[in-house]
């Protein structure tokens, strides 16, 4: 399942990449800039966006700052981080929740210029949050390794 | 209601909640309660990544990835090194310059810190350099990265507000330089009056331009994107698209260091990265919504106008609410949750909104060096192995010039803007 | 009750002020029992949440382009369509949710199919084309890069211009227009003027090829929780309020065009050359071609001269 989910996600971010070159080579070079290339764009973004999202959690790379509860002593620690993983857990369910049976309110809503219909981006959300659920219930199993508690939040 | 949310996500994210769900939580609280329809949540997070300039941030941070992955640093520092090696500080202005170049490719801080940083400390490490002063010159020359176009943070702001993001990359230019200038001239004081080492001469011009060669494409990369953007040839997103293949491209045909396992892995890395980040973006927005609701940007907009309206005494108070922001959040998160808030009274007021976006995340970015939640200081203090301690201590003097080009930077609008205003 | 009214116009922008005075007059109107919050400035999302937030209901109350609302019933666009009104009057007429034959057709259906009504209008201006250079027939547009609103009414119609649609987001439209991505776009004499973009074009030709109206809508349940008498109130508001909006844009249109000409703005009509027939008949056609199902709508407009 990771492994399907990351050519999903290197085959986005490619065509993320050359969508946009292949408009500047279409309208400068070419003069006719693609109708709807803008927004195939941004749908392709809000797709990666959500897809990775569970990668993200598998690998733990959310932005967090976590300096605070470092400097717990060890038990506090262990309780905190199982209510954290809890609590994401939740809201991760909630969401994911949410966006399906937001996907049949909105089966005949679609883009404007190339109506790409809802549904699809709707479904890279439902399946970034929950995927995103499936990675935070193996951490509630699998309770921190050692590694983790000094690992550093490091956002780009 | 609004200020028990607010309370609430700042208890969770010190508590060591990942920030999304720091303000996932209260949000999702706030729709049960009020009885809101639940379809808002999933509204709000997925409209908030419909923006076209977002798109440029998955992409910049694919180049800054590949660029150290490709061996595109090592050519940098290499050039740097012969230009300024002979400077006193030596590697402290390598160091320094290189982040200049660098951050011509990069639109993240931290790019620079764990690909670039990593050789310039080994380096000054191995000709003698003690590791805190090695570490401080590497986080504090760090700070251009987003200042200088490209700049992630920039971008993010820019689609915030909705102000021309080319404008906003060029008036980064002249701040960046300014502070690259005053922190190599902060690194030339230390070093003499420490003795620190340097070049035993100045390299030949020859020398130079067989340094200058490799590095060359990527000195280049800049070059095309912002003449690109300046000749109408593309839009900032655009820019970020064209840079991202021309470096597949020199790295793969000119370098050929670049192999699949390369590209797979920056793609990777990548991903990950701009959906840690780019999730915030949704939830906050959602977040963004309930305080719009709630009146809180507007109320907040009276009491700043209430103050004072003149456009100097607001840029104080912003430098200073910018400043705290970025002591405790991260620069998205500020730029997110703080600026919708802040930005409206301001540009009413009079000041110009790409100036002010500098100021912001010039701020937001000396947060990355500032305790409590320095990111910068600690991939730093972990690379160069020195506890925080030495390391703020080292940096102390550094943050002279940091702080000399904020007030330039808030004082000198005219300076910040002489470039957007070529294309106003 | 308490509506929660978004738009996304800005400060200074009529629509602002529309809402503004509109939310007081109702209530005043309705002695209290009905409140209006405004949202001015995108600060609830922009143009595709609000109308996503209306149907809903997490708002219950908004303003925009006709075209906004396509995404529920598609030929709601044909109200924005360019030269189908003759003048300003007739725009207002073929818009008014009380007397329409054709605006009732389509506001039945979106009512049926998303949940929301067209309540009231605002009159925002006519079109006209700005560029760096003299545009007089469709000719002197050919093949060149217009910006084009990201959907498909503008693409074509800019197509019937003969210029190629290049979409730029508004933000760096100023931009695109000085660094010449795009040589020209169109939009109203306020937003020119607002958006300074007289620095970076030297002439307007006046097409007025489309009559900028904007629809009020409101969230059919809550429209439905109101009294008649409460809904009736309303309407009466927003009626006045349209027509007060006509004026505002005639008389600033006269003004904003002496403040542009004496910024060094040329002006192309008419009487000094502008060759409208061939623009009306070159955009019709491509219309046409383009929306078919518009047909009978813009029949229905076209007779209510
Ligand atoms: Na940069
Ligand atoms: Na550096």
């Amino acid at each position: 399942m990771v492994k399907t989910l990351r050519f999903i996600c290197a085959a986005l971010l490619a065509a993320l990449i050359l969508l946009p070159f292949l408009q500047v080579i279409m309208r400068d070079v070419f003069g006719s800039a693609i109708v709807g290339a803008e927004e195939l764009t941004r749908f392709l973004l809000i797709c990666t966006v959500f897809v990775a999202y569970p990668l993200v959690v598998r690998s733990g790379e959310n932005i967090v700052m976590g300096e605070l509860r470092a400097a717990l002593p060890a038990r506090w620690r262990h309780w905190l981080g199982l209510l954290i993983t809890l609590l994401s857990l939740g809201a991760c369910v909630m969401i994911a929740v949410v966006t399906a049976m937001n996907i049949s309110d909105n089966l005949r809503n679609a883009t404007p210029t190339l109506k790409i219909p809802f549904w699809i981006f709707l479904g890279a959300c439902f399946i970034g949050f929950a995927g995103g659920a499936v990675f935070h219930a193996i951490q509630l199993f699998r309770p921190e390794t050692p590694e983790d508690s000094d690992t550093h939040s490091v956002s780009l | 209601m609004g200020l028990i949310l607010i309370v609430l996500f700042l208890a969770l994210f010190v508590l060591g909640f990942p920030v999304v769900y720091s303000i996932l939580l209260p949000a999702i609280l706030y729709v049960v309660l009020e009885g809101l329809p639940l379809g808002l949540l999933t509204q709000r997070i997925t409209y908030a990544l419909d923006s076209f300039p977002l798109v440029a941030v998955p992409l910049f941070i694919f180049v800054g990835n590949l660029m150290n992955l490709a061996g595109v640093t090592d050519r940098i520092f290499r050039f740097a090194d012969t230009l300024v090696g002979r400077i006193p500080g030596g590697l402290a202005q390598v160091n320094i310059f290189s982040s200049l170049i660098f951050s011509g490719m990069s639109g993240a801080a931290l790019a620079d810190v764990g690909g670039l940083g990593k050789i310039e400390i080994e380096a000054m490490k191995r000709r003698g350099f003690d590791a805190p002063f090695a570490a401080a010159v590497t986080a504090s020359s760090a700070v251009v990265g987003p200042i200088f176009p490209p700049s992630i943070p920039l971008i993010v702001y820019g689609s915030v507000t909705s102000v021309s993001i080319i404008q906003l990359l060029l008036a980064g230019i002249i701040p960046a330089l300014i502070c690259i200038a005053l922190l190599m001239l902060t690194a030339a004081i230390i070093a003499m009056v420490r003795g620190m080492p340097r070049a035993d001469r100045w390299s030949t011009p020859r020398e130079i331009g067989g340094a200058l060669l490799p590095a060359l494409p990527a000195l280049l990369a800049p070059v095309l994107m912002i003449a690109g953007m300046l000749l109408g040839l593309f839009t900032p997103t655009e820019a970020a698209a064209v840079t991202a293949v021309y470096v597949v491209l020199i790295s793969g045909l000119v370098y050929r260091e670049l192999t699949v396992a390369h590209l797979w892995n920056a793609m990777l890395t990548t991903l990950r990265s701009t959906s840690a980040i780019l999730i915030i973006v949704a939830a906050a927005s959602l977040f963004g919504w309930i305080l719009a609701v709630e009146q809180i940007p507007q109320d907040f907009s009276k009491l700043i106008l209430t103050i004072s309206s003149d456009p100097m005494i607001l840029l104080l108070i912003a430098n200073l609410i910018f400043f705290i922001a970025g002591m405790f959040l991260d620069s998205t998160t500020a730029t997110l949750l703080v600026v919708p808030v802040i930005a409206p009274p301001m540009v009413m007021a009079g000041i110009d909104p790409v100036h002010l976006g500098i100021v912001v995340i010039f701020n937001l970015m000396l947060g990355l060096l500032t305790p409590p939640m320095g990111l910068s200081l600690f991939v730093v203090s972990s690379i160069a192995k020195v506890s925080l301690r030495q390391l703020l201590w080292a940096l102390m003097p550094f943050y002279v010039p940091l702080l000399v080009t904020l007030a330039i930077i808030t004082f000198a609008d005219g300076l910040v803007l002489a470039l957007p205003q070529l294309i106003r | 009750a308490e509506l929660r009214y978004a738009h996304v116009g800005a400060e200074g922008d009529f629509q602002t002020r529309f809402a503004a005075e509109a939310a007081t007059e109702i209530e005043e109107a309705t002695g209290g029992d009905v409140t209006v919050q405004v949202f001015p400035a995108s600060q609830l999302g922009n143009v595709a949440e609000m109308v996503d937030g209306v149907r809903m209901g997490t708002i219950q109350m908004g303003h925009h382009d006709f075209a906004s609302l396509a995404r529920i019933v598609p030929e709601v666009a044909v109200f924005n369509a360019p030269f189908v009104y003759t003048d300003a009057e007739h725009a207002m007429r073929a818009t008014d949710p009380a007397t329409s034959p054709a605006l009732q057709e389509i506001n039945e259906r979106l009512i049926e199919e998303g949940g929301v009504r067209i309540i009231g209008r605002i009159y925002r201006g006519a079109r006209h084309i700005s560029s760096n250079f003299e545009i007089k027939s469709p000719d002197d547009m050919a093949g060149k890069p217009f910006r084009a609103v990201p959907l498909d009414l503008w693409v074509s119609m800019v197509t019937g211009f003969g210029a190629t649609p290049t979409p730029v987001e508004v933000s760096e439209l100023p931009t695109a227009l000085m660094t010449g991505m795009v040589v020209g776009q169109e939009n109203p004499l306020t937003m020119i003027s607002a958006n300074k973009l007289n620095e970076v074009q030297s002439h307007v030709a006046m097409t007025g090829h489309m009559q900028s109206v904007l629809a009020v809508f409101v969230n059919e349940d809550t429209w439905q929780s109101l009294t008649e008498e409460q809904q009736a109130a309303i309407t009466e508001v927003l009626d006045a309020k349209a027509a007060e909006s006509l004026q505002w844009a005639q008389e600033s249109e006269a003004a904003l065009v002496e403040e542009l000409k004496g910024k060094g703005m040329t002006f192309t009509t008419a009487e000094n050359g502008l060759d409208l027939d061939a623009f009306r008949e070159n955009v019709l056609a491509q219309i046409d071609q383009d929306f078919p199902d518009f047909g009978p709508y813009i029949e229905q407009i076209m007779s209510m001269q």
